[in-house]
């Protein structure tokens, strides 16, 4: 999951606590191992590289293409899990290497979920398209590994790199605290959220840029245009019931650049902004 | 360069968008619709609130709305304030023992609360029936109380906290400042405290502070302007996690206490040392009855032990502190309560307390015509020796928006006169009747 990956128990023996950690070590593996687009023999891999020809799927693989297909409907394709080929033109290094418009019209050829045909269970790609989990499976690890730990204690809480779930609070009915980090003090929290069931999810924009011209261009990308989103907040912590659902408002949020808060208010859901 | 914006699109409404999103994650994770989600702000304030009265059966009542508010500014920091109000009336023992025959007491003045203001009069008497405890009914009080406290780290096993406080009541103002550090050893297992407290309190009599053995009447002599009371407490403290479910805690404590320590409204009737009965005073119809002199320090030792253990969720939270000071107060409290769930939602808190001290080495219930006087001397049943019960019962319930919570406490002190009042008339008296106060107390807390 490239970041550290923490289980929390409530009070149970030392056996079962380890037990139930291998149970979500392992499962945070297999999802990495099958949908990380940095694996050669992975799920991913095999369709990104089929370069036109028709892939047949298994059913988890269905169900997240399933999610992706409705995400992108209703973001009206700001959601897009084939966004990943504007990489090719926009390298978030801290240089000043801003792509000409003519450059990222190119690679918008490979972008679009609409161009990709997918008829369950089999999946095509146009040629140099590519699709990418990386703005889900995370989430979707929490969420598998609260559902696994749920069914031995009802006193958990999965954070894989901040992006989290709690089962129930503690039994004495405490809740988890949570500390949201504050964007120019990494490491610091500056706010603490109590969290006695759900999920909080984090989506940033502190580290990864470009500057040219005094301008800054965030690493968040709109599919739609090719080109970053103008003023997405630093980072947004959304709280959600699972932290799939989470994770899509706060990207979502992102999408949204200057209307984050505005989206984020009308769906009615506890968030946290910073700017 | 153009750079083409999103910000055209307006954001998709409503929480149609919500429900389709959570729908799609219920397919995707192959689950039914998850628990709500409950999250809150550590930043934002918690208020608790609550009413409490306090009625001795035939004495004072008080009344008194408390509230507390609590946040956490920054991570590990805390920060709260409380504010009380509360408001005495009723009637109040003034030292003087019953006796065989009505007694009469110049009421030199009589304390009234208005919206302008306190108001005093004076002047008239007023009657105990034979055999009654006089008690003066003209007490009539309210007092403003405020405080606030600040908790911080203090490396990463330390605690460090400051917290000030103020009162104010017509006769009474009191400033108090304290500082405490915790420290965490043995894997968080044992935490070692310490602390210290400070107050500066001023009495200022209603009608100044009267001369010490000098005689109750409608004028006598006193001494003008409030009198300073210093109070000090040093305390250190070791707490032990046993167990998972049981923890145990000890604390030592000195307190010494400085300057007016008298009640200036007690006094202490003078008998015949044979017939018991009450010696006439200067004014007619009058018994003499002299203000008490209490000593003008204090020092107190305590010792307090907690033992809190678990039984699965339910939990016992006993406790012992042994008090001794050079005064002659000797005191022994053992405290109990039993927290227990009836649901995970409610809880009910049954609670006993045994009390007992014994009394101070000047108290005596009356002095007599003739004997030489005391250098200190008091008739207050609060220094006499007395045991006390106390039982009570809770209920606690958690609702959608708080915690609720209410209790009821009944308390029963039976306290001893000192035994050398037994003479004359005064062996067939109870002169020191029970007094028994009911405690009610509602409170709630805004936010799980």
């Amino acid at each position: 999951m490239a970041s550290p990956c923490e289980v929390h128990l409530g009070p149970v023996d030392e056996r079962t606590a380890a037990d139930l950690v291998a149970l979500v070590a392992g499962e945070a593996w297999r999802i990495e191992a099958k949908f990380s687009r940095y694996r050669d023999d992975g799920v991913v891999a095999e369709i990104n590289s089929a370069a036109g020809v028709p892939v047949r799927v298994d059913e988890e693989t269905a169900r997240l293409l399933d999610y992706a297909a409705e995400l992108f409907e209703l973001s009206g394709g700001k959601f897009d899990i084939t966004s990943g080929g504007l990489r090719r033109v926009w390298r978030f290094d801290g240089s000043d290497r801003v792509p000409g418009a003519d450059e990222v019209r190119g690679v918008l050829r490979y972008v679009g979920w609409s161009r990709v045909r997918w008829q369950r269970p089999v999946i095509t790609l146009e040629p140099g398209m590519e699709v990418d989990f990386g703005g889900i499976g995370k989430e979707y690890a929490v969420d598998r590994a609260a559902a696994l730990v749920a069914a031995v204690t009802p006193w958990c809480l999965i954070n894989f790199g901040g992006d989290l779930r709690a089962s129930g609070p503690d039994p004495a009915g405490r809740p988890w605290h949570v500390g949201i980090e504050a964007v120019d003090r990494p490491d610091a929290a500056n706010r603490i959220v109590r969290l006695s069931r759900g999920a909080l999810a984090t989506s940033g924009d502190t580290r990864r840029f470009l500057v040219k011209d005094g301008r800054r261009y965030g690493h968040i990308l709109d599919p739609t245009t090719g080109w970053p989103v103008r003023d997405p907040p630093r980072s947004v912590t959304v709280a959600a019931d699972t932290c799939t659902q989470a994770g899509m408002l706060a990207t979502l949020a992102m999408l949204y650049g200057r209307d984050a808060e505005v989206f984020l208010t009308a769906q009615g859901v506890r968030h946290w902004c910073a700017r | 360069m153009q750079l083409k914006t999103s910000t055209s699109v307006a954001p998709p409404g409503g929480r149609e968008l919500g429900t389709a999103l959570a729908t799609a994650t219920c397919a995707l994770l192959g689950t039914s619709a998850p628990a709500s989600a409950i999250a809150q702000d550590i930043g934002q304030w918690r208020v608790d609130a609550g009413g409490l009265y306090y009625s001795e059966q035939h004495r004072v009542s008080d009344y008194s709305v408390n509230v507390l508010a609590r946040t956490q500014p920054f991570e590990d920091r805390l920060l709260s304030f409380s504010l009380s109000f509360d408001t005495l009336s009723g009637s109040s023992p003034n030292g003087a023992a019953p006796s065989a025959a009505p007694q009469a007491f110049p009421r030199p003045i009589t304390l009234t609360s208005t919206s302008g203001g306190t108001v005093a009069t004076g002047g008239g008497n007023f009657t105990v029936p034979a055999g009654a405890l006089p008690l003066d009914n003209s007490f009539k009080d309210t007092r403003y109380a405020g405080s606030a406290d600040w908790q911080r780290p203090m490396g990463r096993l330390g605690l460090v906290s400051f917290g000030g406080s103020l009162s104010t009541e017509h006769d009474y103002d009191h400033l108090g400042v304290d500082a405490h550090v915790a420290h965490d050893f043995n894997s968080r297992n044992t935490t070692l405290s310490a602390g210290v407290e400070w107050s500066d309190d001023s009495v200022t009599p209603i009608g100044g502070s009267p001369i010490p053995f000098t005689a109750l009447s409608l004028n006598a002599a006193s001494i003008g302007g409030s009198r300073a009371k210093h109070v000090s407490d040093a305390l250190l403290g070791v707490t032990q996690v046993f167990t998972q479910h049981t923890i145990v805690q000890l604390n030592y404590s000195v307190s010494r206490s400085d300057g007016y320590l008298t009640d200036p409204y007690k006094v202490l009737s003078v008998v015949d040392p044979v017939t018991g009965s009450l010696t006439p005073g200067s004014a007619r119809g009058i018994g003499l009855y002299l203000y008490e002199q209490r000593p003008d320090s204090r020092d107190k030792k305590s010792l307090f032990g907690l033992l809190k253990h678990d039984f699965g969720g339910n939990v016992l939270d006993s406790s012992l502190r042994l008090m001794t000071d050079d005064w002659g107060v000797r005191s022994q409290t053992l405290d109990m309560h039993f927290k227990w769930n009836l649901k995970t939602d409610n809880f009910l808190e049954p609670h006993v307390r045994f009390y007992k001290q014994t009394a101070a080495d000047f108290y005596h219930t009356v002095l007599f015509a003739g004997a030489p006087l005391p250098g200190y001397a008091t008739a207050d049943e609060r220094l006499a020796k007395f045991n006390a019960l106390t039982v009570g019962l809770k209920y606690g319930a958690k609702t959608t928006a708080g915690q609720f919570a209410a209790r009821i406490d009944l308390y029963h002190q039976m306290a001893k006169p000192s035994p050398d009042a037994l003479v004359g008339s005064l062996r067939g008296l109870d002169l020191t009747p029970d007094l028994k106060a009911i405690v009610g107390e509602i409170s709630y807390r805004f936010g799980r």
